[in-house]
C-alpha cells in the first residue's frame, strides 16, 4: 500500500491517510478483501504517530471502507459500503461545490465539467481493469 | 488556552509555573505543562526560546527557581536515582565519553539500568552498523547520535526525552530516531517528550504539542485542538498596506501590497468582523499547517 | 585591506593589542624613571633589579602577543588557526607574517629597554641576548605550531627550549671562564643560533604546510597504534555486576591509572638508570631512597588536583550531562572516586616499595643506611623501630590518599573559583611547609622552647579545630546512608588511631609536643570534607 504523507499543507495526517486509502480502493489498487497493514507497521513505515493511523482506520471503518476482523487484522470491505445513499451524496456534495466554484472562477461551462467527470470515470475504469 | 488533563496521576511530567533565570535573562517564565502518559509530546520554539532549559529541568540537571517540577510524581532533584532510571535521554550533541569503545559503552550503560534489554541493544547495534571495537570519538556525528539513541532506548525507558535529536543529522539517521519514537510510543504506556526545529517531524509524530516563545508558553495542547483553534486566512485589503496590518484575534505573518496571510486564533467569528472593520475581505480560508502557526507566533506581529 | 599579509598583521595587532599596551606601559614607566631621576646611581642601585624583572615580564608579554594559536573545535588540537587555511594565501605568507612581525617586535622591545631605560642610567646592555631572544621567539612559534596536537609534549619541548636558550644566553659569562678563546666560543654560538633559527623557520613552514594540506600520517597514526596496543591488552568482557562497579571502572580508566603510570615512568626511566650510575656512591643511597619515598606524595599532590575534578583532562568544572544523568546517587559517585583514589594510591605504593626493595637489596650501597640505623638505635629499641617502620608503611598511603580525596568536595562542586582558591591554598601550604621546615630545622632547639612554652594555647587551638571538624562532620554526614557512614567512620578511627599510635611510638622527649602531635593525628584523616562531597556534587548535578 503506497501512501505519501505531506505535513506541509494544512490537511490533517489522518485525513490524508483516509483519502489515499479511499483513492487506492476506488482505483482498484487495493482489491476488496485485501488485508491492509497493521497500525504499528504502517506507523513505522510512514513515520507517523500510531494514534494517527488508528484514527484513520477508525474513520475508514466507520465509512465502511475497511472492516476489522477480530484477532486477524484489517481488510478492505468486500461488500458495498453500508452508508445510505443520501449520506454518500451529502459527502460528495461538498466536493462538487468546490469543483463548481473552481470551474466558475476558471470560466468553464457546466457541460464541459460534466464531460470531464465522465472522461475521468472512464479512465478510472480502464485502470481498474488492468 | 486549554491544557491537557492537569491530573498529576496521569501526567508523566508535570511542570507547574516553572521559572528560571540565568543572570538577568529570564529563560523560563511561569511555564506550566503536563505530559500525559503514552503521548508523544513535541516542544517547538526558536533557538534560545528555552527548550533545552526546560528539558534540563525535567532531567533535574537544573533546579527550578520558582514553581515545581514533577516527573513520575517525584521531584527529579530530590530523587534522581528513581527518576533517571526510568528516563532515556538523547541530547542534540550526545556527550558520550569519546575514549570508550562501543562495546564498553554498552556494558557500562547496562550496569545502570536493571531493565536493560541486552538482546534488543545488540539488535539495534547491528542495525545501526556500529562496530563494537570502535572508539566513540572516531564515530561520525550520525553514528554518535545512533549510539546515543541506542543507550537512551535499550532499557525501554518509560519516558524518552529527546532534545533536538535531529539537528544536523542526515535524513537516514533522522528516520532512525523518529522510528525509535514511534516504537517507544507503540509499546503500551511509554511516553516521548521531544523538542525539535523540524516542524514537519513534530507534526508527523506528536499528538501533543507546546510552543515556547521567549521563555513563555505560547500554546500547549493536543495537536488536533491546536490546529482546530487556528485558521489560515488570506485577506485582500482595499488599499496596499505598507506594514503588516494589525487585526484583533489574528496574527499576520506574511504578505505584500493588498494581499496578506493571517492566522486567526481563538474565536472564528472575531476575525471576519475585524477584517471587515479594517476594510479587508477574506479571499481564502483553510486549515493551517503547524509551520504556518509557528511562523505566525515566532516571527509575526499582532495580538 | 590592501593585501592578505596586511590583513594578517592587522589580525595579530588586534589580538595582541592589550598585551602590547601593557608592554608599552611598562617600558614608558621605566624609561620615565630613568630619564627623570636626578640621582642616577641611586636609581641604579635601588631599581636595577626591578627594571630587569620588568624587562623579563615585558618579554613574556611580547611572547604572549605572538602566541598565535587557536583551538580546533571538537578536537584535542591547539595550533595555527585553521580557518586561515582556507584563505587564498600561500603557506609561506601565513607563516612568515607572524614570524617576521614577532622577530621585529622582540628586537624593538629589547632595543627600547637598552636605549630608553638602561642607557640613561649609564648601563650598557649586550647585544647577545637580543639575538638569543630573536631565535627564541622563532623557536617558540615553531614549537607551538608543529606540536599542536601534543599539548603536554609541547610544554616539555618549550621548557627544554627555554633551558637550552638560557644557557646560550649565558654564553658571555661562560666565555669568561672557558678554556677556549673568547672569539671561538662566540663564533660557535652564533653559528648554532643561526642554524637553530633556520631549523625553526623551516620546521614551522613544513608543519603548517602539512597541517594545511594534510600529511595523511601523523598524530592519528600514533593514536591508532596506541589504541590497537590497548585493545590487545586483556580487557573486561563480562557485564558489570552493579552500577557502582561500572562507575568504578569508568573512574579508574579516566583518573585512576594516571598516578601509577607517572610513578612507573619516573621510577624506571629516571630513578633506575640514575641510581645504577651512582651505585658506588654511599651518599646516593639516602638521596635516592628519600626521593623515591617522596615521589608518591609529590605525585598525589599534583595529580590530585586533576583527580578531584569531574574529568581529569578537562578544564571544565561542571559535570557532563552524560555523568549527571547516571541513575545513581551522588554519594555513590563520590564513593567511586574515593575507591579509585585508594586503588590508585595502592598501585603507586606497591610500585614504589617494589622498586625500593629491589634497589636496596640489589644495587644500592647500604653503608649510609647502616649508619642511620645505628644512629636511630641509640634512641629506640629494635622492636620499636620495626613497629614504626611497619606503621609508617601502612600510614603513608593513607596520607597520600588523603591528598587525593580530601579535596573532592571542592573539585566536584563545579565551582571554578572555589577550585582555584583551593589550589592556591594548597600551593601556599606547600611553600609554607617547605619554608617552615627549613626555618624550623635551623632553629629547632631555640624554638622548641617556645613551642613548649605555648603548648597550652596550641593544644587549645588544635582541640577547637578537632571539635569544629566533628561538628561539621556530624552535620555533613546526617543526610547520607547510615551504613556508609558507619563503614567510613570505622576506617577513620582505624587510621586516626594508627597515627596516634605512631606518635606514641615516636615518643618525643617533651610531653607537651607529644600531646600536640597526638591531637594533630585527629585532624589528619578527612571526615567532614568527605561527608560534604556528595552535597557539593549535588549542587553541580542540579544547578
Amino acid at each position: 500500500m503506497q501512501i505519501h504523507i505531506s505535513a506541509t499543507d494544512g490537511v490533517p495526517i489522518y485525513m490524508q491517510i483516509v483519502r489515499q486509502v479511499k483513492q487506492l480502493a476506488a482505483t482498484g489498487r487495493l482489491a476488496p478483501g485485501e488485508e491492509i497493514p497493521p497500525i504499528r507497521a504502517l506507523a513505522e513505515t510512514l513515520v507517523v504517530n500510531p494514534n494517527t493511523v488508528a484514527r484513520a482506520y477508525l474513520e475508514l471503518e466507520r465509512a465502511g471502507i475497511v472492516t476489522k476482523r477480530q484477532g486477524s487484522g484489517t481488510y478492505l470491505s468486500a461488500a458495498p459500503s453500508p452508508l445510505s445513499r443520501r449520506e454518500k451524496l451529502k459527502a460528495l456534495a461538498e466536493r462538487a461545490d468546490a469543483l463548481l466554484v473552481e470551474a466558475g472562477h476558471l470560466d468553464v461551462a457546466l457541460e464541459d465539467v460534466v464531460t470531464l467527470v465522465r472522461e475521468r470515470a472512464a479512465s478510472f475504469q480502464t485502470i481498474a481493469k488492468k | 488556552m486549554k491544557f491537557p488533563s492537569p491530573s498529576s496521576a496521569d501526567a508523566v511530567v508535570a511542570l507547574n509555573n516553572v521559572t528560571r533565570k540565568f543572570g538577568a535573562k529570564t529563560v523560563l517564565n511561569g511555564v506550566s505543562l503536563y505530559v500525559p502518559r503514552g503521548s508523544v509530546f513535541g516542544l517547538v520554539g526558536e533557538n534560545g526560546a528555552g527548550k533545552t532549559t526546560l528539558i534540563k529541568h525535567i532531567l533535574g540537571l537544573l533546579r527550578a527557581e520558582g514553581g515545581t517540577v514533577r516527573v513520575f510524581d517525584m521531584d527529579p532533584v530530590r530523587s534522581p536515582v528513581e527518576t533517571l532510571g526510568r528516563i532515556g535521554y538523547l541530547s542534540e550533541q550526545p556527550d558520550l565519553p569519546g575514549w570508550m569503545r562501543v562495546d564498553e559503552l554498552l556494558r557500562y550503560s547496562q550496569a545502570f539500568y536493571p531493565r536493560w534489554d541486552a538482546a534488543y541493544a545488540e539488535d539495534m547495534r547491528a542495525k545501526f552498523g556500529l562496530n563494537p571495537a570502535q572508539r566513540i570519538k572516531t564515530l561520525s556525528k550520525g553514528q554518535q547520535a545512533k549510539a546515543g539513541l541506542l543507550i537512551a532506548q535499550a532499557h525501554r525507558p518509560e519516558l524518552l526525552l529527546l532534545d533536538e535529536p535531529s539537528s544536523g543529522l542526515d535524513p537516514l539517521v533522522r528516520r532512525d530516531i523518529l522510528e525509535a519514537v514511534i516504537r517507544t510510543v507503540a509499546d503500551e504506556g511509554r511516553t516521548v517528550f521531544f523538542s525539535s526545529h523540524l516542524l514537519e517531524e513534530i507534526e508527523r509524530v506528536s499528538d501533543h504539542i507546546a510552543m515556547l516563545h521567549h521563555g513563555k508558553l505560547a500554546w500547549c495542547g493536543p495537536l488536533d485542538e491546536i490546529k482546530a483553534q487556528h485558521r489560515f486566512f488570506t485577506l485582500r485589503f482595499a488599499d496596499a498596506q505598507a506594514t503588516p496590518p494589525v487585526l484583533a484575534g489574528a496574527r499576520c505573518f506574511s504578505g505584500l501590497g493588498r494581499e496578506w496571510s493571517v492566522i486567526g486564533n481563538g474565536h472564528r467569528q472575531e476575525l471576519p468582523l475585524s477584517a471587515a472593520a479594517a476594510g479587508a475581505e477574506i479571499v481564502a480560508e483553510r486549515a493551517p499547517s503547524l509551520h504556518e502557526i509557528f511562523v505566525a507566533y515566532a516571527g509575526g506581529s499582532g495580538a | 585591506m590592501k593585501s592578505p599579509a596586511l590583513a594578517l598583521i592587522w589580525e595579530i595587532r588586534r589580538r595582541g593589542a592589550r598585551l602590547a599596551w601593557g608592554v608599552l606601559g611598562i617600558i614608558t614607566a621605566c624609561a620615565m624613571l630613568s630619564h627623570l631621576a636626578s640621582n642616577k646611581t641611586y636609581v641604579l642601585a635601588r631599581f636595577e633589579a626591578v627594571d630587569w624583572l620588568l624587562m623579563v615580564a615585558s618579554m613574556f608579554l611580547t611572547f604572549g602577543i605572538f602566541h598565535f594559536v587557536e583551538a580546533a573545535p571538537g578536537r584535542n588540537w591547539h595550533g595555527f588557526p585553521q580557518r586561515l587555511f582556507a584563505m587564498p594565501v600561500s603557506t609561506v605568507t601565513l607563516v612568515a607574517c607572524p614570524m617576521i612581525l614577532s622577530l621585529a617586535a622582540v628586537e624593538v622591545v629589547y632595543g627600547a629597554w637598552a636605549k630608553l631605560v638602561f642607557a640613561p642610567l649609564g648601563r650598557t646592555v649586550s647585544i647577545w641576548p637580543a639575538a638569543v631572544l630573536g631565535v627564541g621567539i622563532l623557536c617558540y612559534q615553531s614549537i607551538i605550531w608543529s606540536l599542536a596536537g601534543y599539548r603536554i609534549t609541547r610544554v616539555l619541548a618549550l621548557a627544554l627550549m627555554g633551558l637550552v636558550l638560557a644557557n646560550v644566553a649565558a654564553l658571555p659569562l661562560l666565555a669568561e671562564i672557558s678554556v677556549w678563546p673568547k672569539q671561538t666560543v662566540f663564533r660557535a654560538g652564533s653559528i648554532s643560533l643561526a642554524l637553530l633559527a633556520i631549523t625553526a623557520v623551516a620546521t614551522a613552514w613544513l608543519a603548517v604546510e602539512r597541517q594545511r594540506h594534510g600529511g595523511g600520517r601523523g598524530q592519528g597514526r600514533i593514536w591508532g597504534l596506541l589504541a590497537r596496543a590497548a585493545d590487545a591488552l586483556p580487557r573486561r568482557r563480562r557485564p558489570f555486576a552493579t552500577a557502582a562497579s561500572a562507575q568504578f571502572w569508568h573512574d579508574w580508566r579516566r583518573g585512576g591509572t594516571i598516578m601509577p603510570s607517572c610513578a612507573a615512568a619516573v621510577l624506571f626511566l629516571i630513578c633506575a638508570p640514575l641510581s645504577w650510575l651512582m651505585r658506588a656512591d654511599p651518599q646516593a643511597t639516602l638521596w635516592t631512597a628519600g626521593w623515591v619515598l617522596a615521589l608518591p606524595f609529590l605525585l598525589s599532590a599534583t595529580v590530585g588536583i586533576g583527580f578531584i575534578k569531574p574529568e581529569f583532562w578537562s578544564a571544565e568544572m561542571g559535570i557532563t550531562p552524560f555523568l549527571a544523568i547516571r541513575p545513581i546517587s551522588s554519594g555513590t559517585l563520590v564513593m567511586s572516586k574515593m575507591k579509585v583514589a585508594a586503588a590508585s594510591v595502592a598501585a603507586t605504593w606497591i610500585l614504589t616499595l617494589g622498586f625500593l626493595a629491589a634497589y636496596l637489596s640489589l644495587w644500592a650501597n647500604p653503608k649510609e643506611l647502616r649508619v642511620g640505623w645505628t644512629f636511630l638505635s641509640q634512641y629506640y629499641s629494635p622492636f620499636d623501630l620495626m613497629a614504626m617502620m611497619t606503621l609508617a608503611i601502612a600510614l603513608a598511603p593513607i596520607l597520600q590518599w588523603r591528598m587525593m580525596a580530601a579535596g573532592l568536595w571542592v573539585g566536584l562542586s563545579g565551582n571554578g573559583r572555589l577550585f582555584v582558591g583551593a589550589i592556591i591554598m594548597r600551593m601556599a601550604g606547600l611553600v609554607f611547609l617547605v619554608w617552615g621546615a627549613a626555618w624550623f630545622g635551623n632553629l629547632f632547639w631555640t624554638h622548641l622552647d617556645q613551642v613548649i612554652h605555648h603548648a597550652g594555647a596550641l593544644a587549645l587551638c588544635l582541640l577547637f579545630l578537632a571539635a569544629l571538624k566533628f561538628a561539621l562532620a556530624a552535620w555533613s554526614w546526617r543526610s547520607l546512608a547510615v551504613r556508609r557512614a558507619r563503614n567510613y567512620l570505622g576506617l577513620w578511627w582505624l587510621a586516626t588511631l594508627g597515627f596516634a599510635g605512631f606518635v606514641f611510638l615516636l615518643n618525643p622527649s617533651y610531653p607537651p609536643v607529644k600531646t600536640l602531635l597526638a591531637l594533630l593525628a585527629f585532624l589528619i584523616v578527612p571526615l567532614a570534607r568527605i561527608g560534604l562531597a556528595p552535597a557539593f556534587l549535588d549542587k553541580n548535578r542540579h544547578r
